[in-house]
């Protein structure tokens, strides 16, 4: 018997995700902004056998709310057992670069408010003393390149807040996992050319679930981004920044 | 939106399409197309039926959500891009299943829906769109049409087989059917030559309800495995093969398929099936054994491949697959996998729809050009001369004749079609239409 908030719900990922949990034991809570595919979502997951679903309409760049939804969030379940925070925008790098007040607000939704509501997590995930936090973090937060460098910059802050958060839980009996996705075929990805390294977010999904079971800390999904991350970081800065990435 | 190349099955070079994704059904809109559009679900067509070449297409992947189901009445909702495999995975939880199955897992609902496909079960239930409860047919003056036997029936008739013509199918209810398990007890009988094998479709009819037959074209006479298949019972689970499933990644050089190589593996296929062997195994196995191959179509290279499937009349057959025969060593090319089913007397529901009574033949050749495209005009007139049709699912180049000569009901059908959409079959059949 699991309870799983979803914050973030209408993502690609995310929804796969909750499919995987799909059954009479289980309960799930979706949260994210587009009430239409919030709707949809809803009943397809109350269709493959949840014994309870239910949703919230919420825009997560209002930071200020954070604190009412999470509290809103545990009065709706009772008490959480997965909790995966899965949304986020891909901002165009060039257009940010020129756009200060467009850069901020990518920072303010793919860093500000992704922390703010792990700090509410976290803090009621330590008096429960269970249970597993994930958040879709990318390997674009493993290195800054010229191309993707904002939003890599929020990415490997939200990597490095869980790396702090799971150092400070790590008494609690509970998972903090921290998931590197490489390319995915998404509606965030739309529009880029697809190759061989690009795969379904229902893989992305599959691969959460066992990283889940297996109580992990980082995941690399699929599996080579490991190599192909470490190859990166291990290429000295000199050369590094001469390179076209 | 913007540019991406789309292909379908037959692996062609692929073209490029303003495609639109919607990430809902209430997000589906018509402001941002152009000329034309046409819904693409899988691209598991084999020809042009899902593209729209230099124009607009709805990509459905993310309208795969299910709707309602309602076990007591048999009836699953769904959204037009649900796919085939992962609505079975959920209904054989349940014990249900489809009432027809065509022989790959990797369709979309929508799509075997404007295509009525079929299954081996034709001969006792007939097409898919014989089971079909209702659906929600989105016009492009955005009017959304129910449509069943009872409401807009018309519609209804012409969505069913109307090749995605009719404006974009939103979702649909299916009539499904008891099972026990996820098992099919199958028995493989090896036949000798083409008259065994239509001896046994005859006598097989009445006791089983999945019958096919698959043909190896270079032996002469030409040897076969004839398998039937019923729905196993009791409470056994057959566990799936999906685990082993193998992905050909990248289109293979064209040497690799050739007839030597196509002509072992036929040798081989033959000789290691038992002759009346019986087995049990799950229905992955049965209906879809080349599902475990991903992108098999790729084993062709980068040339790409045609399917062409006819039908004709039981009487006819024998006389026309003899001609078939003659034409396919007059113009020497080889065929790869050829597949045997018999259709029964059920008609189908679809004003445009395949499925009729007599017998099936589906072939894959290796595409060669010019070459391929006579002989196919050769195996047209042999078709039409017995009064049989042509399968637009699989047709990559049929002319307007052709198509009207197979589907009559055409200048009707036209009557309900959406003047926004259009397909690059539609653009080739279409002329004095």
């Amino acid at each position: 018997m699991s309870k799983i908030l979803i914050l973030g719900a209408t993502s690609a990922i995310a929804e796969q995700f909750a499919r995987l949990y799909a059954c009479s034991e289980n309960e799930v809570l979706l949260v994210a902004r587009n009430a239409d595919s919030l709707e949809e979502i809803s009943q397809d997951l109350n269709v493959r056998g949840y014994s309870k679903t239910s949703s919230i309409s919420y825009d997560f760049s209002d930071v200020e709310k954070a604190t009412n939804l999470i509290k809103q969030c545990y009065e709706t379940l009772g008490n959480i057992d997965i909790v995966l925070i899965a949304f986020g925008t891909l901002p165009d790098q060039n257009e940010v670069s020129l756009d200060s007040n467009a850069m901020h607000k990518e920072i303010l939704l793919n860093y500000n408010s992704i922390v703010i509501l792990l700090n509410e997590l976290a803090n009621l995930f330590e008096k429960q003393k269970n249970g597993t936090i994930a958040v879709i973090s990318s390997v674009a937060g493993d290195r800054g390149r010229q191309s993707n460098y904002v939003y890599g910059s929020a990415k490997g802050g939200i990597s490095i807040f869980m790396q702090g958060l799971r150092n400070r839980l790590a008494g609690y009996n509970i998972q903090i996992l921290t998931v590197k996705p490489g390319f995915v075929i998404t509606p965030m990805t739309d529009s880029f050319e697809k190759g061989l390294l690009w795969v379904g977010p229902d893989k992305i999904a599959r691969d959460i679930k066992k990283a889940i079971n297996k109580k992990k800390d980082v995941l690399y999904t699929p599996w080579f981004w490991w190599w192909i991350m470490l190859i990166i970081r291990f290429i000295p800065e000199k050369i590094f920044k001469k390179m076209k990435l | 939106m913007k540019t991406s190349l789309y292909t379908s099955w037959g692996n062609k070079k692929a073209v490029p399409h303003i495609a639109i994704t919607p990430a809902n059904v209430s997000a589906v809109s018509f402001s941002d197309v152009q000329h034309s559009t046409i819904a693409y679900g899988q691209g598991r067509s084999y020809g042009d039926v899902c593209l729209n070449a230099n124009g607009n297409l709805f990509d459905t992947q993310r309208l795969d959500r299910l709707v309602d189901y309602d076990h007591r009445k048999n009836l699953i909702t769904c959204q037009s891009g649900v796919i085939l495999r992962d609505l079975l995975l959920f209904l054989t939880t349940k014990n249900k299943f489809v009432s027809v199955s065509p022989g790959t897992s990797q369709v979309t609902v929508g799509g075997m829906v404007a295509n009525d496909v079929h299954g081996k079960n034709h001969h006792k239930v007939g097409s898919f769109g014989n089971h079909i409860h209702s659906l929600t047919l989105l016009r492009s003056d955005g009017r959304i049409l129910e449509c069943s036997e009872d409401e807009n029936t018309e519609y209804f008739k012409a969505t069913i087989g109307g090749l995605g013509l009719t404006g974009l199918i939103l979702t649909v209810t299916l009539r499904l059917k008891n099972v026990e398990n996820n098992c099919i007890e199958i028995k493989s009988i090896k036949t000798k030559d083409i008259n065994q094998m239509l001896e046994l479709f005859e006598e097989t009819d009445a006791d089983y309800e999945y019958t096919v037959s698959w043909l190896d074209m270079y032996s002469r006479p030409q040897k076969g495995i004839f398998s039937c298949g019923n729905h196993a019972s009791g409470e056994i689970k057959c566990s799936s093969s999906a685990a082993w499933k193998k992905t050909i990644p990248i289109n293979a050089p064209e040497w690799l398929l050739n007839r030597l190589t196509n002509k072992v593996f036929n040798q081989l296929y033959y000789y290691k099936s038992n002759s009346r062997a019986h087995d049990v195994a799950s229905y992955q196995s049965f209906f879809y054994p080349l599902d475990k191959i991903e992108y098999w179509n790729r084993l062709y290279g980068k040339r790409g491949f045609y399917q062409y499937q006819f039908v004709v009349p039981y009487e006819e057959f024998l006389s026309v697959y003899t001609e078939i025969l003659n034409i396919i060593k007059q113009y020497d090319q080889p065929v790869y996998l050829a597949v045997l089913k018999k259709f029964g007397e059920i008609k189908s529901m679809g004003m445009l729809s395949f499925p009729r009574a007599g017998y099936t033949l589906a072939m894959d050749f290796p595409s060669k050009g010019e070459a391929s495209l006579k002989m196919f005009k050769a195996f047209d007139l042999v078709v039409m001369n017995a009064g049989g049709a042509v399968y637009p699912a699989k047709d990559a180049r049929m002319s307007h004749d052709i198509f009207k000569h197979s589907f009559p009901r055409v200048e009707e059908f036209s009557m309900y079609k959406d003047n926004l959409f259009c397909s690059d079959f539609w653009r080739r059949v279409e002329q004095d239409v």
